[in-house]
């Protein structure tokens, strides 16, 4: 009876095994490309307050006079710091999926589902279509093209990010 | 679908001629559930059962429970409560044929994000003169996973369920039982609507995100052991004590253990109590992490595939009145379970406690 049951725990235990989780590394897209192309689109389109301008929202991003880092109301204003432009790559990096660009929820999400987008919940909420209409919109090819491997020359500069090179 | 399951109940409950000695039942339950994280499920089920040929019966069932949470899920990723509401009807039917059942049944369930369908079967035996039993059932869920208000977004997922389980008198007043169960989950397991988080926290956002997040990815095959047995030894005619343990172990690396201890109390034939207490302990799935410091191939923060304990304690009191009305008989049913969970890694979450009301009514006729 005591090695039946001894068996039997033996058994189970090697019955459970363990998951493999390999790490698996960020993709490496281009920053000057992120802070000169897609940050501009990002905080014309995406960031405000009630959308992605807040840090509970798993996609999220630091903007002038909006969500930021650190600082004052006063500071709200200036620049945005190296450190948030890397904090909203990394934060837009999560969304991305190179080998396969326009499979990336960074383009399905806001992309209208008619033109084969997920669902969105900022369209029910702002009931004026989704954020691209289809996916010939120039800030989605511009956002597809950093997911591809676009680059942007090092020395770029977008207004808002001089102090953040 | 509820006025077809009302039919159903109706065309059970009333309109099948019944052999001489048979029984047939409606019972209806409405139950409350509420817990400090700001969630609340009230939950109503109706049964009709009947025996419609000699050792045959069918039985019926139709759930609905609405529930409002704005638990920390849900507050975690910005969205500020939601409300839904679950559907469910069950249909089945079992024959006795002299020491041996044999039992088939069927379950729908809808919600906005979910429908599944479920078909079971199970054989039951009496053996070494009615002094053991010997089970076995199998079931089997097809579930189909969505996203609330997302059309474009469908998962799949299958269940299976193996059971085997037993029980032994071992002396006229000690019964011993003990089983084992087998699940296998193939498809999507994991919630759309949740995040893990990579990197450290970002100042300011009580922990609620990292610098990055990324939609839950769970492996897509989990096997599930599950290993039980329970003693119960009758004090006198009316009142027993019970000790359960229950061993789990799943491919996913999580173990737990549950301990359950239970008292029955019977003043009357008709009048009785339980008391239970429980006790459940768990490690954490082997890829669970609340922070990653890097992205992995798996990612949760389910807070349930997380290390935690749960204390539970509960009362139910029932009561049997014969030759109520019109009826044969009327039971009623109150019960009483008290929770809190621990969760040792969930900052976000530290505690949760709530309980479980629940009063039944069922009639015989």
């Amino acid at each position: 009876m005591k090695a039946g049951l001894t068996l039997a725990a033996v058994t189970l235990l090697g019955l459970a095994a363990c998951v493999d989780n390999p790490p698996q590394a960020l993709p490496q897209l281009d920053a000057p490309y992120y802070r000169c192309r897609v940050q501009p689109v990002v905080d014309a389109r995406c960031s405000m307050l009630a959308c992605h301008g807040d840090v509970r929202r798993p996609f999220h991003s630091f903007t002038r006079n909006r969500m930021r880092l650190v600082g004052s109301n006063e500071q709200r204003n200036l620049p945005l710091s190296a450190e948030e432009l890397e904090l909203n790559m990394k934060s837009a990096l999560g969304f991305v999926d190179p080998a396969q660009p326009d499979e990336s929820w960074l383009l399905l999400k806001p992309l209208d589902a008619d033109a084969g987008g997920y669902y969105h919940r900022g369209k029910e909420i702002f009931q004026a279509g989704d954020v691209f209409l289809d996916d010939e919109d120039p800030d989605y090819v511009t956002i597809r093209g950093w997911i591809a491997g676009e680059t942007e020359d090092p020395a770029c500069v977008f207004a808002g990010t001089e102090g953040a090179q | 679908m509820g006025r077809a399951a009302c039919g159903l109940l109706a065309l059970l409950a009333f309109g099948v001629a019944r052999p001489v000695g048979a029984e047939n039942r409606v019972a209806s339950n409405l139950s409350l559930y509420s817990d400090d994280d700001h969630t609340d499920v009230i939950t109503s089920v109706t049964r009709v059962s009947g025996d419609p040929w000699s050792g045959g019966t069918l039985e019926a069932s139709y759930l609905i429970d609405i529930i409002s949470s704005a638990s920390i899920d849900v507050v975690s990723s910005a969205t500020d409560r939601f409300d839904e509401k679950r559907q469910a009807i069950g249909v089945g039917g079992r024959h006795d044929f002299g020491g041996k059942t044999l039992s088939l049944n069927y379950g729908y369930s809808h919600e906005p994000d979910y429908d599944g369908h479920g078909v079971g079967a199970s054989f039951d035996m009496e053996l070494a003169e009615r002094n053991a039993t010997l089970g076995l059932s199998y079931a089997l869920e097809i579930s189909k996973i969505g996203r609330s208000a997302d059309p474009t977004f469908s998962r799949d997922l299958l269940t299976h369920a193996i059971d085997v389980k037993g029980s032994q008198i071992l002396t006229p007043w000690l019964l011993a039982d003990f089983g084992y169960s087998l699940g296998i989950q193939d498809g999507y397991t994991a919630k759309p609507y949740r995040y893990a988080r990579i990197g450290a926290v970002v100042p300011g956002d009580d922990g609620l995100t990292g610098v990055s997040a990324v939609p839950e990815q769970h492996p897509d095959f989990r096997m599930r052991h599950a290993l039980y047995g329970g003693l119960k030894a009758h004090l006198g005619a009316e009142h027993a004590v019970e000790s359960r343990y229950r061993l789990y172990l799943d491919s996913w690396g999580l173990n737990g253990h549950t301990v359950e201890l239970l008292g029955h109390l019977g003043w009357t034939r008709s009048f009785g109590a339980r008391l239970r207490y429980r006790f459940y302990w768990q490690n954490a799935a082997n890829f669970w992490q609340f922070q990653y410091d890097e992205p992995r191939e798996f990612m949760t923060r389910d807070r349930e595939l997380s290390p935690l304990s749960a204390h539970m304690v509960g009362l139910k009191v029932f009561g049997r009145i014969e030759d109520f009305w019109v009826f044969e008989a009327l039971q009623l049913t109150a019960k009483f379970d008290g929770f809190r969970y621990s969760y040792r890694d969930f900052p976000l979450l530290p505690h949760r406690m709530g309980f479980v009301m629940e009063s039944g009514v069922e009639v015989v006729f």
